[in-house]
């Protein structure tokens, strides 16, 4: 998902609005920069540099990208305003609307790391897990089916050979792995709050976990350009199987997780009680 | 080493991109360059390649290695960006796998420097643990 970079910029707005965090919250690079160069003035410098420069391109490559998907969506009919955020600019030709539209989800989400900065790293730490569940199932898929010599020509560009077959195990295995090890909390011993950044935000995430993955992979076999490798892989019956098999697989981990760690998280977002009762129907 | 992130865009071959890779990878070579020469002490070889700091409370050296992957795979967050605009791209079979792989050698070969540079560097290891972000 490239809107997770996209997001680690945008709390710079709210935190400068926060002074005491500059003062007291150094970053680790920033004291390994200090301690390297034995110069704070060095260091603020890179710091300031990369923070400004880097997070400027970054953002506007992340825009560029994002708005793309987002433009994809809306083609498909899959949001709000579909036909507002699927249209393209006439005179630019590029997908304006939908640039506006993720640069407001994106608004939104600053305040929600003002509300929580849990439940901010959940949003952005579940879109890690969930690019590398996306990965895995469509080099599963290829392993199974082989790629089919129509849309993957012996004379193409790139030909990975035997490499191919190994990258393709090495994705499952990864995606696998971090499905498991990312839902560990990273310290012991674990409290409601310090749990997984990633498991109190579940349910509320929970109706992008089940659409996004599904919605990427019809997003890249539609793909209009025949010259992606995914275009041949995927019949309707394929997509009923990826979609049954992510739902499978985020239940599960969403039943096998406590329901009270889950909730405080949730509360933290929401913070009443009704929001239990929603979780519970969620769930 | 968000460096990573905007490779992806080099195929674009537009001088706002080109300036944003070349601008990035100067500003890694001259960080990791004034650290390595301004830092005095060095920490030993034996620190950087061979000592594992597990202050986690977990008892597994494997876990602690397995879940601290997380911030590395960040850097390659957005790798996905390459094929999000493929319909865009002039000449998408060539260009988009060479965006990813460009991308990757790049950022695996800037970040592993980076990485291995500042653990020579740095003097004080808690200092750094001891930061509210660490």
């Amino acid at each position: 998902m490239s809107h997770t970079p996209y997001c680690h910029t945008v709390p710079i707005l709210p935190i400068h609005g926060q002074r005491s965090n500059y003062r007291s919250g150094r970053l680790p690079i920033y004291e390994i920069w200090v301690q390297a160069t034995k110069s704070p003035v060095a260091a603020t410098i890179f710091v300031g540099v990369l923070g400004f420069f880097v997070n400027y391109v970054v953002l506007v490559a992340c825009q560029h990208t994002a708005s793309r998907l987002t433009w994809a969506f809306a083609r498909d009919n899959a949001l709000v305003f579909s036909h507002k955020i699927g249209h393209i600019h006439d005179k630019h030709e590029v997908p304006v609307w939908a640039l506006l539209a993720n640069s407001f989800v994106v608004f939104l989400l600053g305040f929600v790391y003002l509300g929580s900065s849990t439940a901010f790293n959940a949003f952005i730490g579940v879109g890690l897990i969930l690019q590398q569940v996306a990965f895995a199932i469509p080099a599963m898929l290829l392993l199974v089916q082989r790629r089919s010599t129509q849309y993957l020509k012996p004379s193409r560009f790139v030909k990975l050979g035997p490499f191919g077959w190994f990258a393709n195990v090495v994705t499952i295995a990864y995606g696998l792995l971090t499905l498991v090890f990312y839902c560990f909390p990273a310290y012991l011993p674990v409290s409601g709050g310090t749990m997984s950044e990633f498991i109190p935000n579940l349910p509320a995430d929970l109706n992008q976990i089940l659409l996004t993955p599904t919605f990427r992979l019809q997003r890249l076999c539609s793909c209009g350009n025949g010259s992606l490798w995914l275009h041949q892989l995927v019949s309707p019956c394929q997509k009923t199987l990826c979609r049954t098999t992510t739902v499978c697989i985020f239940v599960m981990i969403g039943l096998s997780r406590n329901l009270r760690l889950l909730s405080e998280g949730w509360q933290a977002l929401c913070g009443h009680y009704q929001a239990d009762v929603a979780l519970f129907v969620i769930c | 080493m968000s460096h990573v992130s905007l490779t992806m865009k080099q195929w674009e071959k537009g001088t706002d991109t080109n300036f944003a890779v070349v601008t990035s990878l100067s500003l890694f070579l001259v960080i990791t360059v004034t650290c390595l020469a301004r830092s005095s002490p060095k920490q030993p070889s034996s620190f950087v390649w061979g000592t594992f700091n597990n202050e986690t409370g977990w008892s597994s050296t494997g876990i602690v290695f397995l879940t601290g992957m997380i911030n590395p795979n960040y850097i390659f967050a957005g790798i996905d960006g390459a094929i999000h605009v493929a319909e865009e791209a002039l000449n998408a079979a060539k260009i988009v796998p060479y965006a990813l792989l460009s991308t990757l050698i790049i950022g695996f070969v800037s970040s592993f420097t980076f990485g291995v540079g500042m653990a020579y560097s740095v003097r004080d290891w808690a200092e750094v643990l001891d930061t509210p972000t660490g």
